[in-house]
């Protein structure tokens, strides 16, 4: 059995697949958007406690590349977010998400990056903690950095709105 | 679609360790369990695949992240071999275990058949895979009911080779026939090396009566080549008689030389698998006798070369029965014939004598010949290189590697030529040359550190499906570059007929401006019309002019007005279309991906 880039890529996802419909972590759920493709997932994440955006629910895209997991996926928000390392389009700039060659902002330590035994899982949990603390250091989305920075009680009453826009209240 | 996806959670939860050790069996890659382990300097473990394609975008260990090189790897044959047993046994423990922690009220109406009966019953060639495969599978059937019993023991085979083709496309640890192909051979050796000494005896004092029958192999050979040969006939025999009384037992009585050849029999089975005397050549792992380690070294096994027979005159192998010359030969990598004339050969082991005959050197060109020096591990009939499971290995048995090139230090001409020395396809830009170039190196590098490697016709099955992958892929990629340029021109259009429409709209205001600025008394032109009336068609230039443009940029706006409607079907047009393609193109890789593990088949659903 030859193991070329596809297969093992697909025979991985399912495996990732199959741990998290077995033992999902609290506040994520995650799976392909459809039986057919395995590359493309879809995945929930709630916001956490004690933070602005608890109560949320967030839908969000993840896109893995052929050469999973090699090559990190792309994970990116459907739903409008307001939150420093978040782009506007949605688009997730975490270190887990960055192969080392890549570093767009020149602030992650290698040992934070993507490696090929990270997970799904890993990447999930990691956003779930850049959700209750956002790194400033890094800005995809300025005007949240500056907010966030300057003003943490304006920043918490735009996510909360925001918030309430996703849940259609 | 997750058939075949094994995980550590599959154990019970009250064998924690099994899990435990299930989790640490896997790559922490590709999450499966190990394929040709390899270790790295931070003892992190790896398919030797895996590493392999992660090192090449990446020189750091992908677990710490220390850096690493694809040099500082090694085998981890232990490893790997645990790996192997515990994927063949994975299935059989699990059900096993699981009907034990979960039993059933299952009423049987037949006894459990006894394995060890069945076994007992199955013909010498069935692969122990294939035993394993069938208990497994009524195990299973007699958790959903047992009254299949009967057929299934009855369908043995049948459902065994069903089985096959169901989880090939996912559970090919198991059920490629690969695996099969190599466990089979693998297994076979062992049972044999192991029992040799047992069945040797056996067969010997069988075939005692018929010994002298067998003697007529080359009575005049032993004769003459025992007492030619002390010094070696005495490595052998550390017990047995002098070369002139074998010559005498031989000659006359059947058994005294039963018996002096079952002790030397028994000495070959008390030691290690290569035979007395004999040291396993650290490069190609064939039995050398220790005096001509480095002659084999020098002038045979680097060279590519096969060696004169050297085991012939060590033992009385030629003498025995055939099943033992059989059982003696199989170790060897290429089955020669026991021929006597070992006389030159022995006397002088370096030259190449009787080399040119033997398996793999007369098909090859020796342009062809050089580069293979994976022949003596593989050879062409599929068979796996043997494996002295129990033998201390040397201290470096690895095959030769495939290097690394530099691809962009050669030109087309030199990879061209490096590809058709690997029996590689040659077509296609350097870009996919260098690809398949890397590609092979990885799977053939993989292959090498495998404890159970596979033919080199599998790899070549492998290449032609990662060729067909890459041309699949190089569509994909095309069709979406041209999405993408479609789409980027649609954009151009459009913006070019709205600006078009803006400009237009800006002449025709700046237009009607000017006419009004016309009408209007202060303005009037000096015209020596008298007419009373305003003219519309006023002879001064400057007001033709305007009218002029106003015309001009009014039919401008028509016309652009017109086409943005037609720019806008357009780019609906081209949109759909897209879309469309997008989705086909999608459907096409996603088939492929599944359909990819299947046997070739041509252009998947279009």
């Amino acid at each position: 059995m030859h193991k070329t880039m596809g297969p093992t890529a697909l025979r991985r996802l399912m495996t990732e697949y199959r741990e998290l419909t077995l033992h999902a972590p609290e506040g994520i759920t995650a799976g392909p958007t459809t039986e057919e493709n395995f590359f493309e997932w879809e995945a929930l994440i709630e916001g956490p406690q004690d933070t602005p955006y608890e109560g949320g629910i967030f839908p969000a895209t993840l896109t893995f590349p052929k050469d999973y997991p090699l090559s990190p996926p792309v994970m990116k928000f459907t739903c409008e977010m307001f939150h420093p390392n978040i782009y506007q389009d949605g688009t997730v700039c975490i270190s887990i998400l960055h192969a080392p060659g890549d570093d767009p902002n020149m602030y992650e330590s290698s040992s934070e990056r993507w490696s090929p035994v990270q997970s799904v899982e890993k990447i999930l949990l990691s956003v779930l903690s850049m959700l209750a603390e956002p790194n400033d250091e890094s800005g995809a989305n300025i005007e949240a950095c500056k907010v966030w920075r300057a003003d943490r009680k304006h920043f918490d009453e735009i996510v909360r709105s925001t918030v309430r826009k996703t849940l259609g209240l | 679609m997750s058939e075949g996806i094994t995980d550590p959670s599959d154990w019970p939860i009250e064998f924690k360790s099994l899990r435990e050790i299930d989790s640490h069996l896997r790559c922490p890659i590709c999450k499966e369990l190990l394929r040709a382990a390899v270790v790295l300097q931070c003892s992190h473990n790896f398919c030797s695949e895996c590493i392999r394609r992660h090192l090449d975008k990446e020189s750091s260990c992908p677990a710490c992240r220390v850096a690493t090189s694809t040099s500082q790897m090694r085998r981890n044959v232990a490893l790997d071999e645990i790996a192997n047993n515990f994927g063949d046994c994975r299935s059989l423990l699990l059900n096993t275990l699981m009907e034990a922690v979960q039993p059933k009220p299952v009423v049987r109406p037949v006894p459990p058949p006894q394995f060890v009966k069945e076994e007992s019953m199955d013909i010498d060639y069935d692969s122990p895979q294939q035993k394993r495969r069938r208990t497994s599978t009524r195990i299973t059937n007699r958790n959903v009911s047992s009254s299949q019993d009967h057929t299934d023991i009855a369908m043995g085979q049948v459902t065994l080779d069903d089985d096959k083709d169901d989880d090939f496309v996912l559970n090919h640890r198991d059920s490629s026939p690969l695996r099969h192909k190599g466990k089979n051979v693998h297994r076979s050796t062992g049972p044999v090396l192991r029992s040799r000494g047992g069945r040797a005896e056996q067969t010997l004092s069988q075939s005692s009566q018929s010994s002298q029958a067998d003697e007529r192999h080359e009575p005049t050979n032993l004769t003459k080549q025992e007492p030619s040969l002390p010094t070696a006939s005495d490595h052998f025999h550390n017990s047995a008689p002098a070369p002139a009384e074998v010559q005498a037992s031989l000659n006359s009585s059947t058994n005294i030389t039963s018996s002096t050849i079952t002790t030397s029999v028994a000495s070959i089975a008390s030691s290690p698998v290569i035979g007395p005397n004999l040291v396993a050549c650290p490069i190609c792992d064939k039995g050398i006798p220790e005096p001509y380690t480095n002659t084999h070294l020098d002038k045979f096994c680097l060279a590519g070369r096969t060696d004169p027979d050297y085991t012939v005159p060590y033992s009385l192998i030629s003498k025995q029965p055939a099943s033992v010359i059989a059982l003696y030969t199989k170790q060897g990598t290429s089955t020669r014939d026991v021929v006597p004339d070992t006389n030159s050969s022995l006397t002088k082991p370096g030259t190449p004598g009787r080399s040119v005959g033997s398996n793999s050197s007369t098909p090859n060109s020796p342009a062809r010949q050089s580069t293979m020096q994976w022949q003596p591990q593989m050879s062409s009939n599929g068979t796996a290189p043997r494996q002295p499971m129990f033998t201390p290995k040397p201290a470096a048995p690895e095959p030769k590697r495939i290097p690394k090139l530099t691809y962009s230090l050669l030109n087309d001409k030199q990879l061209r030529k490096k590809l058709q020395e690997l029996g590689l396809q040659t077509n296609g830009d350097k870009t996919l040359m260098a690809k398949r170039h890397a590609e092979f190196a990885t799977i053939f590098n993989a292959n090498c550190d495998s404890t159970r490697p596979k033919p080199l016709s599998e790899l070549m099955k492998a290449m032609q499906v990662w060729e067909r992958a890459y041309e699949k892929d190089l569509e994909v990629r095309e069709t979406q570059r041209r999405i993408l340029d479609q789409q980027q021109q649609a954009q151009r259009q459009i913006h070019a007929a709205k600006e078009a429409k803006r400009q237009a709209k800006e002449d025709a205001a700046a237009a009607a401006a000017r006419e009004a600025a016309m009408d209007s008394p202060g303005a009037t032109p000096p015209s020596s019309q008298s007419s009373n009336g305003r003219s519309t068609f006023v002879p001064n230039q400057a007001n033709s002019n305007a009218v002029n443009v106003a015309i001009a940029s009014a039919s401008a706006f028509a016309h652009a007005a017109k086409y943005a409607d037609e720019y806008a079907e357009l780019i609906a047009e081209v949109r759909n279309r897209l879309q469309a393609d997008k989705e086909k193109a999608l459907a096409n890789t996603t088939t492929t991906i599944t359909a990819e593990p299947a046997p070739p088949r041509s252009a998947p659903s279009q």
